[in-house]
């Protein structure tokens, strides 16, 4: 049965209202829903979203390119008569330039639009990698000098997926994927590579090439190059791409979530203190490794470690020098971060196996150190003040790794060793300079926990194999941590150790979201939608359907 | 009360050593100097000079200055920190000549570098606290020459006791000593410090003036007094170098990317 509507009959108003609530009701479970689903797959929001993405992008780039286009016209428009004045007051050559730029304006006007009529439309359409790729292909082709030297690279075996900053040495830096066949040669079955690629044509100087040459050779020893390749004009090398954020940045942001803006603050918390000499501790156990194997690392700098993983991974091989090398010392380095005593004796002209040059590295580390306490570099090197409030111990360590060249450590070894006790049941405020081993306290060094000492074993055996590289954990190293357990199973006492290193609230661990509320969200919404529809086919004679003024 | 020792004669040796090219005497004429002359640029400059020529400007000023000091005529009444000033003045406008001469596409050459700044009246006279900086450069060089000389836990505990004001007990207990160690250590260090700071401040300064400074700044009485003087200024260096810090990364954030940074050289 139907109703005629009727806007006069209450009752028939009455209805209508019903069949509108019933509706909207409807529309609401079905979007949520909707929305239960993507999320439970995963893929619809993520698709949505990136096309929402895409679009927008787009439009901006096609509204830039108006504005460009405009701007152009008007700037181009204005300047010819200003050409014309100039040429009326007999000034040619001022003449000349206002043409000339009106000309270059015009262009960049043309270009603009040209941009916004043909190109935009086919980005939007998802063909901008072929139209990039055609127009940087024809531009080379055409022998455009400045688009040769910012053209993507190629490597035979790897696809470039983008360009890092370039470095102290000029060389280019990519990040890259091996193909199938170069993961095997290589032996690296996950994971992306970076390319350093030193190209005469694009400003390498032959001193830098062989200098690199020279630490390749060391590098490759300690299995920090992977694969390596040189032609006439050319030269790269691959080594394993860490991602992650730089020990500078890294450490700026815990000083900055510690709320330390400048000099006299309250310093970091203890968590985020042991955290950051754990990282610390990590450059001089690679150090350790890289000195054993006869190599000094040159260039030791926050901004030259990677923190991956909860790891501090050491970087740049650009300086990379043996020990035993018979080259004359150089001042490279990074001022402040750089040992005096490097300087004077490079301009006395010492060679590099005249000096026990793994000492320059610690002056580094200890520099290193002191900016991670700190959140600031040592302007006056060993004589610099800690601000911060930072453990006895800690700064201790600091400052003898930055002492004078014969009263500071021996090597690698012994900083390794106090830092080692500094961070033993991570409470570095309760160690005092005394107790280190280097002041003939190691003595005293409390043993962990047997808790401790089982996880620190079961690490061990999952760990592997050592001094292979700079990713590689010292023996020692599980001893420092705090393991961190997650009950896995109530009724049984399971665990798993869930993080190797206390992490700090502001760097929190990502995990995988539970899709429990998505289901339930979508269970509601499926069964508020059974329920409307059931009511719609139920009432449907009572009620009937009157919507968009139908019978 | 203890004095500062008397004066002997200038450091000839370093003279020498300067004169004879050696790199390491002028990297020690560098590491005092440097900061100050830098900082000094670097204010007059606005931040309008990178951080790249800021480095250059320091490095012709010592340059100058470590080749004409043995023509320099102390009877002349010049103070040292002026003549340093004046240098840094002077290698400055030449530089902007320079400038402005590749500017003009003229081809002029700057001022030549003679010794135009050894007369007093020529030059303005500097201001309070670039002689704070200078005294304060003269000060830190003794500093780091005692601290070379002294054995490190030494070193440290007269640290701690001077710039962290620990008591000898406090400092005793870090590190593993008695407190009569930590007193015999103290004294070693200032002894260094006191022999060091009279090489120093004989070295760099040209004016009677200039010798009493220490004095004026309560480094030649007793051994508190002597203390509490050192830790002022070793304070108050760190803090005019970490403004000057603090400036530069300013001018370099204003500067934008590619204005510069702690480059490697």
């Amino acid at each position: 049965m139907t109703r005629p509507a009727d806007a006069q009959d209450p009752e028939a108003v009455g209805v209508q209202g019903l069949e509108w609530l019933i509706l909207i009701i409807g529309m609401i479970a079905a979007s949520v829903a909707l929305v239960a689903v993507g999320i439970i797959f995963g893929k619809l929001g993520i698709l949505t979203a990136a096309l929402l993405k895409h679009v927008g992008v787009t439009l901006s780039r096609f509204l830039t390119d108006l504005v460009r286009f405009v701007g152009g016209a008007i700037v181009a428009i204005v300047l010819l008569p200003v050409a014309l004045g100039r040429l009326v007051v007999l000034r040619p050559s001022s003449a000349l330039e206002a043409l000339k730029a009106s000309g270059h304006e015009s262009v960049v006007a043309l270009k603009s639009l040209g941009c916004a009529v043909a190109l935009r439309p086919l980005e939007l359409l998802g063909l901008s990698a072929l139209v990039g790729h055609v127009g940087t292909r024809m531009r080379v082709a055409l022998g455009d000098e400045n688009e040769k030297r910012n053209s993507p690279a190629e490597f035979p075996g790897y696809t470039v997926l983008r360009e890092l900053a370039r470095g102290g040495s000029g060389a280019r830096l990519f990040v890259a994927e091996p193909d199938a066949r170069t993961r095997r040669k290589l032996k690296l079955p996950s994971g992306f590579v970076v390319i350093k690629s030193f190209d005469f044509d694009e400003g390498t100087h032959a001193a830098e090439m062989l200098r690199e040459g020279r630490s390749l050779d060391a590098a490759r020893k300690l299995g920090l190059v992977l694969d390596h390749e040189a032609s006439e004009r050319r030269f790269h090398y691959v080594m394993r791409y860490y991602e992650g954020m730089d020990l500078g940045r890294f450490v700026r942001s815990m000083h900055e979530a510690a709320g330390g803006d400048g000099a006299g603050g309250e310093g970091l918390d203890r968590e985020r203190l042991v955290l950051i000499a754990s990282l610390v501790r990590d450059i001089v156990a690679t150090l350790r490794d890289w000195h054993d194997a006869g190599l000094w690392h040159k260039d030791i700098k926050p901004e030259n470690a990677i923190v991956h993983e909860g790891r501090a991974t050491l970087v740049d091989l650009g300086l990379v020098t043996p020990l035993a090398s018979h080259m004359t010392l150089t001042t490279h380095g990074t001022e402040y971060f750089r040992d005096p005593e490097l300087v004077r004796q490079a301009l006395r002209g010492a060679r590099v196996s005249e000096v026990d040059a793994a000492r320059f590295d610690l002056y580094g580390a200890g520099a290193v150190l002191y900016f991670a306490l700190e959140g600031t570099f040592p302007a006056h090197g060993v004589l610099s003040s800690f601000k911060k409030k930072s453990p006895a111990c800690l700064q201790w360590i600091a400052r003898r790794a930055m002492a004078d060249f014969d009263r500071r450590y021996r090597d690698a070894e012994e900083m390794l060793a106090d830092l080692d006790r500094a961070l033993l049941g991570c409470d570095p405020a309760a160690v005092r300079p005394a107790d280190l081993p280097s002041m003939g306290g190691g003595g005293e060094m409390e043993k962990p926990s047997e808790e401790a000492a089982f996880l620190a074993q079961t690490l061990r055996k999952d760990t592997a194999p050592l001094r292979t590289g700079p990713a590689t954990r010292p023996p020692d190293a599980a001893l420092l941590e705090r393991p961190r357990v997650k009950v896995t199973n109530w009724w049984t006492g399971a665990y798993a150790v869930v993080s190797l290193r206390p992490l700090p609230p502001s760097f929190p661990e990502q995990g995988r979201r539970g899709l429990g509320v998505a289901i339930a969200v979508l269970v509601a919404a499926l069964v508020a939608l059974a329920a409307v529809i059931w009511f719609w086919l139920s009432y449907q004679d009572t009620i009937g359907f009157t919507i968009g003024g139908g019978a | 009360m203890a004095t500062i020792s008397p004066m002997h004669q200038v450091d000839t040796a370093f003279l020498r050593r300067l004169r004879a090219r050696d790199e390491r005497a002028w990297f020690e004429l560098w590491e005092a100097f440097g900061p100050v002359i830098r900082g000094t640029l670097a204010r007059w400059g606005n931040g309008r000079l990178g951080e790249e020529t800021l480095r250059d400007l320091t490095q012709d000023t010592l340059a100058a200055l470590s080749d004409s000091i043995d023509r320099f005529d102390p009877q002349r009444g010049v103070r040292f920190s002026t003549w340093l000033l004046a240098i840094a003045k002077h290698v400055l406008g030449d530089e902007m000549d320079r400038r402005f001469a590749q500017k003009r596409g003229s081809g002029k050459r700057g001022a030549s570098l003679d010794d135009a700044w050894m007369g007093e009246a020529r030059v303005s006279q500097p201001d309070e606290e670039y002689e704070r900086r200078v005294m304060a450069a003269k000060v830190h060089a003794a500093i780091r020459a005692a601290q070379k000389r002294a054995e490190f836990v030494h070193f440290e505990a007269y640290r701690m006791r001077v710039l962290e004001s620990k008591q000898g007990r406090e400092i005793g207990e870090l590190l593993g000593v008695s407190e009569p160690t930590v007193t015999r250590h103290c004294q070693r260090v200032r002894e260094a410090l006191r022999e060091e700071l009279s090489v120093a401040i004989e070295q760099w300064s040209y004016t009677d003036d200039e010798r009493s400074e220490p004095s004026r700044a309560g480094l030649a009485d007793d051994d508190a007094a002597f203390d509490d003087a050192l830790g002022e200024i070793w304070r108050a260096q760190e803090e005019l170098v970490a403004r000057d810090i603090a400036e530069r990364d300013e001018a370099r954030r204003r500067a934008g990317p590619g204005g510069g940074g702690r480059a490697r050289t």
